[in-house]
């Protein structure tokens, strides 16, 4: 890589190395049978230069040819691609190293204990088709740049996802991320075949306004339009609803996110540098419902005239984008189970259909519920089906009732329950 | 290449092994508001081993040949240990050996068009968007890929297959204060760069859409009675159904499974549909799947009856029926699962202008946001709609997404229309994105759909 960098900064003058491999395992349990085992190993190296203000990349699966790296980035010149003003500075990033490998456990040894898991819930849940899938893998990067920087990151994740699916169709499931393997916590799967039973029976309810309890897990789908409209791409653009909105509150002020790549709970996910070697910080989206700012890559740094933010990724083969792969929302007062006892009737959805559909940068959500659940007056009374809930974040999030002190690591972030005041609710009759 | 892989998966001591190696070129190109932000050309490839060793099953992905001797011990130690904690063996249905390479399928082959001629022609659809002064922002997208799939296994089968698909989406978004709206459009296909050329009306349409959108009345949620136009109707029907009938979604679930028998009714009389990968003119096309079976057109319903199901050589020996080659991976980087090939619903005998006379009054839903299924549940998106009042259409409306149940909302298809289209690209994301799971169909009249929006 080295080699590569110096022959790229002679030719080009800024350049920019990158590395990344990793190895990833996968066991899955299928309706109770061990279904199969999927290994995988995969790398590959990316090269990116500007000159007169333009980008050109190049990428390959190794580096037996640099020369055709090289060929490839000055062609790619020529395509006049928007480059950032320069790639990244030498700074200080922090360290995460991994506490532990999670590939040493022997893959027939995991075998077993998610056998003896499978033996321990089963009699338990006779009705489900129980599905068990482990996830576990390292990674390492490296990016070298013609501004001296020079940046490894090793890492390893584990993940564990337990569903009991009815006859019917539709499951409840929940995500463990893990340090290391171990085991998962025998009372929140007896919660989640708690869930499991309530839902054997179908309920329904008229339409019209109703309370909606957000579990963690799947929050991130209504955080997520939040992040597409605080992208500084979108500010770019001209299309970002928050456009001249910094430092207005227009969220309820228990809600506060951020971005923030160094909190404890994201274990083995966290980050000390993003994928242009820039050191990750906690980024403020909005601080007790007020608007903070936008988040970046290096080219929509310069676009908007901002420093850095730390959150440029991108695959090896792609271009940076600005995302932000830790999202973080700050807990509340109220246990969770004090809000599953809410009085009167709530809406819990565990898990959405459709919410990557439909008009995001705007803020609009129009989901099914696959399932839903009701509860009244702290009881799970049953399974909602054929229901939708609709709305603007914009909206209910500025109507929070409630939130969770306890957090979660889902999909789209960390993050408490939510109980919003009311949601537009559908259901067949 | 084929000797090759063959000689290496002769050193692999299993009752039945598979490799695939798969060289992908890829371009994309992204232009927003006239300026170019990517230009990418790359190329991977990468090799998928799958073994199968006293019932037990594993696989392996790695990206490197120097790899392949660790990739053998991952996957005969995986599937040792998946055949120690298995009741069943894993079986996979007979198919005969078939050896096969054929030719690029073409007319102008995208890899001679420049990459500036590509970039030029984005930027030339792009300026038609543009130029209205509450239209933010175009974003337009130029996607290329030409995948050379090569197959052997311990059978005798050797295939070498290239596949070709390009093209061009555009999303416009419109902005009126703090109010955003946007429209978008895609064309493409896998019969070569043709396809994508003169195709400058469906890219100006967005600029009026989507500055009419903005001042268009949020849907009011409820049951509504709808016409669906082509796009909704393919999506619908991937959705509602299309999913259903990859045999892989429903084999462990006993209920679904029983209910979704063949012979069982889904819909009335009038409901056809079909998976067609065979046609050559349409972006669904391949002739061999991910495991070397040669794809053929299912009918799934037939008259409102199941009469079909996709599968793949494990799902097909599990059903005991024939694999139908619906055993698909996106690329090197994953082993198949099912997949739906082309799926569409087949044309009725109902003139489109008599649907609406019948809805009377409801809404109608146009265009494609895509969807998503679970259980026997389904929701998709539509771009915009209209509502339709004694047969005639009225004011815009938009924030439409719907919702239904596999086993009413097929029963509520009251009437099937005589035209028929089918989208131009794929993109169904069953764990990995499949680009030639393309779908389409007629206009179709739908009773009772549940759509959500403001109370």
């Amino acid at each position: 890589m080295e080699r590569l960098l110096e022959l790229a900064r002679a030719r080009f003058g800024r350049a920019e190395v990158c590395f990344w491999t990793a190895n990833t395992e996968k066991l899955r349990v299928e309706n109770g049978e061990l279904h199969s085992v999927q290994a995988e190993a995969r790398q590959g190296f990316s090269l990116r230069v500007i000159r007169d203000g333009r980008l050109g990349m190049a990428t390959s699966m190794d580096l037996l040819s640099r020369e055709n790296l090289l060929s490839q980035a000055e062609a790619s010149l020529a395509a006049a691609v928007e480059a950032p003003e320069d790639f990244a500075s030498p700074a200080d990033g922090a360290a995460f190293p991994p506490s532990s490998s999670p590939m040493d456990m022997p893959v027939g040894e995991l075998a077993e204990r998610t056998m003896a898991l499978r033996d321990w819930l089963r009699p338990q849940v006779p009705e489900a088709s129980l599905n068990i899938f482990w996830r576990r893998g390292t990674f390492r990067r490296r990016l070298l740049n013609s501004n001296g920087v020079d940046v490894k990151e090793d890492g390893g994740h584990v993940g564990a996802r337990v569903g009991f699916e009815y006859p019917f169709g539709g499951a409840v499931e929940r995500f463990w991320s893990m340090p290391a393997l171990q085991e998962i916590p025998r009372d929140e799967l007896l919660d989640l075949i708690h869930w499991f039973r309530a839902g054997l029976r179908e309920v329904r309810i008229p339409g019209g306004r109703v309370p909606v309890l957000f579990p963690a897990e799947i929050l991130g789908s209504l955080i997520q339009r939040f992040e597409i409209a605080a992208n500084a791409k979108a500010l770019a653009d001209g299309v970002s609803p928050l456009i001249g909105r910094v430092g207005e509150r227009m969220l309820s002020e228990a809600f506060t996110l951020r971005n923030d790549p160094h909190a404890d709970g994201w274990r083995n996910w966290r980050r000390g540098y993003d994928d242009e070697g820039v050191p990750t910080r906690p980024v403020p989206l909005f601080e007790r419902g007020s608007f903070q700012g936008f988040f970046n890559d290096l080219l929509h740094a310069r676009k908007t005239g901002e420093g850095p933010t730390g959150t440029g990724f991108r695959s090896i083969f792609g271009s940076a984008v600005a995302q932000c792969q830790h999202l973080t929302v700050e807990p509340g007062h109220s246990s969770l189970a004090a809000l599953l006892q809410t009085p009167g009737r709530v809406v819990v959805p565990w898990r959405l259909l459709g919410s990557h559909s439909g008009n995001l940068l705007n803020g609009d959500f129009s989901v099914g519920l696959a399932p839903g659940f009701l509860i009244e007056d702290g009881e799970v009374v049953g399974r909602l089906s054929d229901a939708m809930l609709a709305g603007n974040v914009y909206d209910v999030f500025s109507r929070i009732r409630a939130l969770s002190r306890e957090r979660f690591l889902g999909s789209g972030g960390l993050f408490p329950w939510i109980l919003f005041e009311e949601m537009a609710f559908s259901q067949k009759a | 290449m084929l000797q090759h892989l063959e000689s290496l998966l002769g050193r692999v001591t299993a009752d039945y092994a598979d490799l695939r190696f798969e060289e992908v070129d890829e371009t994309s190109i992204t232009v927003t508001s006239g300026r170019v932000m990517a230009a990418n050309v790359t190329t991977k490839r990468g090799y998928v081993l799958r073994v199968l060793r006293q019932g037990g099953w594993a696989e392996v992905q790695f990206t490197a040949e120097s790899d392949f001797d660790w990739a053998v011990g991952q996957a005969l130690a995986a599937a040792d240990v998946v055949a120690r904690h298995r009741a069943r063996s894993f079986r996979m249905a007979p198919v005969p050996a078939v050896r096969a390479t054929l030719p690029r399928r073409v007319q102008e082959d995208p890899a001679r068009v420049s990459l500036a001629e590509k970039i030029a022609l984005v930027q030339e659809y792009g300026q038609l968007c543009g130029g209205h002064p509450k239209i933010a922002r175009t974003q337009l997208s130029y996607f290329e890929q030409a995948r050379t799939r090569r197959f052997v296994n311990s059978e005798g089968s050797a295939i070498e297959e290239p596949i070709v698909l390009n093209r061009i989406s555009g999303v416009v978004n419109a902005r009126d204060g703090s109010l955003v709206q946007n429209a978008s459009a895609v064309v493409g296909g896998g019969q070569g760069f043709q396809v994508l050329r003169g195709r400058h009306e469906e890219f100006e349409r967005l600029r009026g859409l989507a500055v009419d959108l903005l001042a268009a009345e949020p849907m009011t949620g409820g049951t509504w009675d709808c016409v669906l136009d082509n796009r909704l109707t393919g999506t619908f029907t991937h959705e509602a159904f299309g999913h259903y009938s990859e045999a892989d979604i429903i084999e462990d679930l006993p209920e679904l499974r029983q209910r979704l028998s063949i012979g069982a009714r889904l819909g009335s009389d009038i409901l056809n549909v079909v998976s067609d990968s065979t046609g050559s003119d349409h972006v669904g096309h391949y002739v061999y799947d991910d495991e070397g079976v040669r794809v053929r057109r299912v009918p799934l319903i037939r008259n409102g009856i199941l009469a079909g199901r996709l599968h793949s050589r494990r799902t097909a020996a599990e059903f005991g029926d024939e694999p139908t080659g619906h055993a698909v991976a996106e690329d090197y980087r994953y082993c198949p699962i099912v997949r739906m090939g082309t799926v569409f619903v087949e044309p009725g005998t109902t003139p489109v202008e008599e649907l609406f006379e019948r809805l009377g009054n409801g809404v109608y839903l146009c265009g494609s946001r895509g969807g998503q299924t679970a259980g026997e549940n389904f929701t998709f998106g539509a771009q915009h709609g209209y509502r339709i009042r004694n047969g005639r259409k009225e004011e815009l409306v938009r924030d439409l997404n719907i919702s239904g149940n596999l086993f009413h909302t097929l029963m509520n298809i009251e009437a099937v229309g005589n035209d028929f289209l089918l989208s131009e690209f794929g993109g169904c994301g069953k764990g990995q994105t499949n680009f030639r799971s393309n779908h389409g169909g007629p206009h179709m009249l739908v009773r009772n759909l549940i759509v959500g929006g403001r109370s």
